[in-house]
């Protein structure tokens, strides 16, 4: 240990720093938003990929996610969905503010955890045939997508998913983290 | 050959740094596209390092708010609150090798039981009801191993929390068994003769979430050594230290009921001779054993109203025994309080726009007993205090959220058996100036009622007096926080801050009788500055540096505070190398007084190294720490009951812990 006293020192943890501050530094020049919302944008995406829509509401020439969030990262992230390929068609994301109207979106993205307004606009769009995905367990969403023990989840409300004539692949219902019924 | 010169050899480590991150860096962290390329289950396995959700919620919150979650925690391979408390900005820590004591912005005072911070466990307050104390260190009433987060809230917080939140709230969230699946066994080892074993077992079914843990732990302490003072010849202590402690938590959540049941002891003895005792006798010691039974309900009686409600019975029960002579008997304080604490909050977000929360609580601490006696026989007894009080608190808060503004005011009334009512409000106006940054101002009062052992404690006047008189310390406080955040996921926040405190309480000697007292010490004003820059990265890598100035100083005469240092500044790194996850951590505290002396600037290194990706034992993790990495002579400032104006810190210490989960 009187080894480790003599060479170890002041100097040492200053050189550390900067060596660290480099390595960090240095890699984020090049380094692009990885995060939770990038990873909650890419979850979205694959979880889309395996809704099937009812027959009279699937998409035609473009698919339509529409968003509403105040998360400026959040919309950020969810840009990078654009023109990605959703069952042959190109997805096209929208934001929308609280008071829009949402009956030409194909899927609502309800990035919000205020029960009242998630609560709300459920209501609006319960008739539609609209996939809605919510960012907190039990949102009343069909699909909610969230962060549990460092990893990104997500649960199936299936009931309400298939009562407006959606349905999902089984193999993702053995991957939510809960299915409620 | 010549001898490379220093510059030499930080040129050759930059380039190397650079090359490190030219060739591995980019491949290995996930960008957008090449996350939207995976697949479902991969996605499913990548692990969120960011705290960017918070971030989001965080710009909302009245408040420059910090926290450290649980891969923190086990990446720093921490065992105890104080440890994480000091990574956190504004906060810094100091000990006198038996109970640590935390400071915040600068501001420390002398024989302080953490009495200016509140400390909650699952949103329950839990600093005890005769001292006030948080309890930091290894006298804490829950293992961190069970903890999932810690918040901490710098500034008053009064107007919610109630007495004691003066310089800050923090908030220990314990983790679920759903989040502590199966059982898991820690060994430890370390270096003084420290060796400890942990159990902990997690069970989440439908409608259940059961969490269970006991664990051991003893080390034998390290050898202090003291110079002589005022002619007293001190020297070396061996064997003095020894530390014992055991704790036990139950954690039970069933449809909308969670109970939790805790009960912590530690034993410890003194090798600094606190209150004139023989220096290095076995017999001068304490011993702390500390419990909660908490039910706690929290269901939505309406769309938009949900309620939490809770009752809590706590205990402490706080014994020193000290050897004044190494011929006479022991003298001994035995201090035991219990108490119940009654609590609804309602939040309500009926109203558009709004989000309003209310609530009472109702506190019966139906037991404060101070003893001080000579154990016998016979017994001689110089205090037998026995007493009773109670207080009670309402508050209202609303959020109003209008556009690119946020409005967060609330008020908080209690009423004290002791001294009457207090009112305290807050007010924050929030604006997000655009997408990526903040800007908060922040006003708000907060208090705190003297304790029993300071108002109602003597040793027969033999070293130490009473003072009923106290009066409640208050603070006013006023602050500018700024928060932006890059499009790389940098954070960064400034806060600027002024503070008021009225009746400061502290322990000094009176000039005449020269016994300690407790007293209101006057006014006190703290002005200062915190800088904060972080950033997590997916593939684990993760930065935090911090500085905070502040200028502490009564405010009749201007005279610096005592035990509070100008500047703190920290750096933590954590780095994967391999299966390994490498974290640095730096430590830089400013000079302080203790009143009789002065302790220079100081810095110092911990290091930890962590993994849980061994081939050979699956299911295991591996955590080394080494606190104090080169050995430092590290000092803090001693309070007037100790005959030295400091106190050495524990030297460099190494600990080894294996965890298998099963």
């Amino acid at each position: 240990m009187d080894l480790l006293k003599y060479q170890l020192t002041e100097m040492h943890v200053a050189r550390a720093w900067v060596f660290l501050l480099i390595l960090f530094i240095g890699s984020d020049v090049r380094a692009q938003t990885t995060d939770e919302h990038t990873l909650r944008a890419a979850m979205v995406l694959n979880l889309i990929r395996f809704v099937e829509w009812p027959a009279s509401a699937r998409p035609t020439n473009e698919f339509r996610l529409c968003v509403m969030t105040d998360d400026t990262l959040q919309l950020r992230a969810m840009n990078t969905l654009n023109l990605q390929e959703i069952q042959g068609q190109p997805l096209l994301m929208q934001r929308r503010g609280h008071l829009s109207a949402l009956t030409d979106c194909q899927a609502v993205y309800l990035d919000s955890t205020d029960p009242h307004l998630v609560r709300d606009k459920l209501a609006t769009l319960k008739a539609l045939s609209v996939l809605t995905i919510g960012v907190f367990p039990r949102s009343g969403a069909m699909i909610d997508v969230f962060a549990h023990q460092n990893r990104m989840v997500f649960d199936v409300s299936i009931n309400t998913l298939r009562a407006t004539g959606f349905d999902i692949a089984p193999r993702v219902m053995e991957l939510a983290h809960e299915v409620h019924r | 050959m010549r001898p490379r010169s220093p510059g030499h050899r930080l040129r050759s480590q930059c380039a190397l740094a650079l090359l490190i991150t030219g060739v591995s860096l980019p491949s290995g962290t996930f960008a957008d596209q090449s996350l939207m390329a995976l697949q479902l289950e991969e996605l499913l396995q990548v692990e969120i390092t960011g705290a960017s959700r918070f971030a989001q919620t965080s710009r909302r919150a009245p408040a420059a708010a910090s926290v450290v979650t649980r891969t923190q925690i086990q990446d720093h391979g921490w065992t105890k609150l104080s440890q994480v408390l000091d990574a956190i900005p504004d906060v810094f820590i100091s000990t006198d090798r038996v109970y640590d004591y935390v400071g915040v912005r600068g501001l420390m005072q002398p024989s302080d039981y953490n009495t200016n911070v509140l400390l909650l466990v699952d949103g329950i307050p839990v600093n005890d009801a005769l001292y006030n104390q948080a309890s930091i260190d290894n006298t804490a009433l829950i293992d961190l191993a069970l903890v999932d987060r810690v918040e901490f809230i710098p500034g008053p917080g009064s107007s919610v929390y109630g007495s004691n939140a003066i310089l800050g709230v923090i908030n220990v969230v314990t983790t679920t068994g759903r989040n502590q699946r199966g059982t898991t066994v820690d060994l430890g080892v370390g270096a003084h003769g420290e060796r400890g074993v942990a159990v902990r077992h997690g069970y989440a079914g439908d409608r259940r979430d059961l969490l269970l843990s006991a664990s051991t732990w003893r080390s034998d302490g390290q050898a202090v050594s003291l110079p002589p003072v005022d002619g007293q010849a001190f020297g070396r202590a061996r064997g003095t230290e020894g530390e014992r402690w055991h704790r036990f938590t139950l954690r039970h959540a069933w449809d909308d009921f969670t109970l939790l049941a805790t009960h912590t002891e530690r034993k410890k003895g003194y090798s600094t001779a606190p209150y004139s005792t023989v220096f290095g006798d076995e017999r001068t010691r304490a011993k702390d054993r500390r419990w909660m039974l908490a039910l706690a309900h929290e269901r939505e009686w309406a769309p938009g109203l949900s309620v939490k409600s809770g009752l809590s019975f706590n205990g402490h029960h706080y014994r020193g025994e000290w050897a004044f002579d190494p011929d006479e008997r022991v003298s001994r304080d035995d201090a035991e309080g219990r108490w119940w604490t009654l609590e609804a909050q309602a939040t309500d977000t009926r109203i558009a726009g709004h989000t309003l929360i209310y609530g009472f609580e109702h506190r019966n601490e139906f037991q404060l007993n101070q003893r001080y006696y000579e154990l016998g026989p016979p017994r001689v007894d110089y205090l037998n205090d026995r007493r009773s009080a109670h207080h009670s608190g309402a508050y209202v808060q609303d959020e109003w959220r209008q556009g690119a503004w946020l409005l967060n005011a609330g008020v908080r009334v209690d009423h004290y058996s002791s001294f009457g009512n207090t009112i305290n409000p807050r007010l924050a106006l929030i604006r997000e100036l655009d997408e990526a940054t903040t800007l908060k101002l922040l006003f708000g009062s907060a208090y705190r009622a003297p304790n029993v052992y300071e108002l109602y404690y003597d040793d027969g006047n033999i070293d130490m007096k009473a003072n009923p008189e106290l009066d409640p310390v208050r603070v006013r406080s006023a602050e500018a926080v700024l928060e932006h955040h890059t499009t790389s996921g940098w954070q960064w926040r400034g806060s600027l801050f002024h503070s008021q405190l009225l009746d400061m309480i502290g322990q000094e000697r009176d000039v005449d009788d020269g016994l300690l007292v407790y007293r209101n010490r006057g006014d006190a004003r703290i002005n200062g500055l915190t800088v904060v820059s972080r950033k997590s990265w997916l593939d684990g890598r993760r930065l935090s540096l911090s500085a905070t100035w502040s200028d502490t100083r009564l405010r009749n005469g201007g005279e610096r505070l005592t035990h509070s240092p100008r500047l703190v500044a920290k750096g933590d790194a954590t780095l994967p190398i391999g299966n390994w996850r490498a974290t640095l951590e730096t430590r830089y505290v400013g000079a302080r007084t203790s009143g009789r002396g002065r302790i220079g600037s100081q810095a110092w290194a911990n290091l930890a190294l962590t993994t849980h990706q061994i081939a050979a034992l699956p299911g295991a993790r591996i955590t080394l720490r080494v606190d104090n990495l080169f050995d430092r002579k590290l000092f803090d400032p001693a309070s007037d009951e100790f005959a030295h104006d400091r106190l050495p810190r524990e030297g460099r210490h190494a600990r080894l812990t294996i965890s298998w989960t099963f």
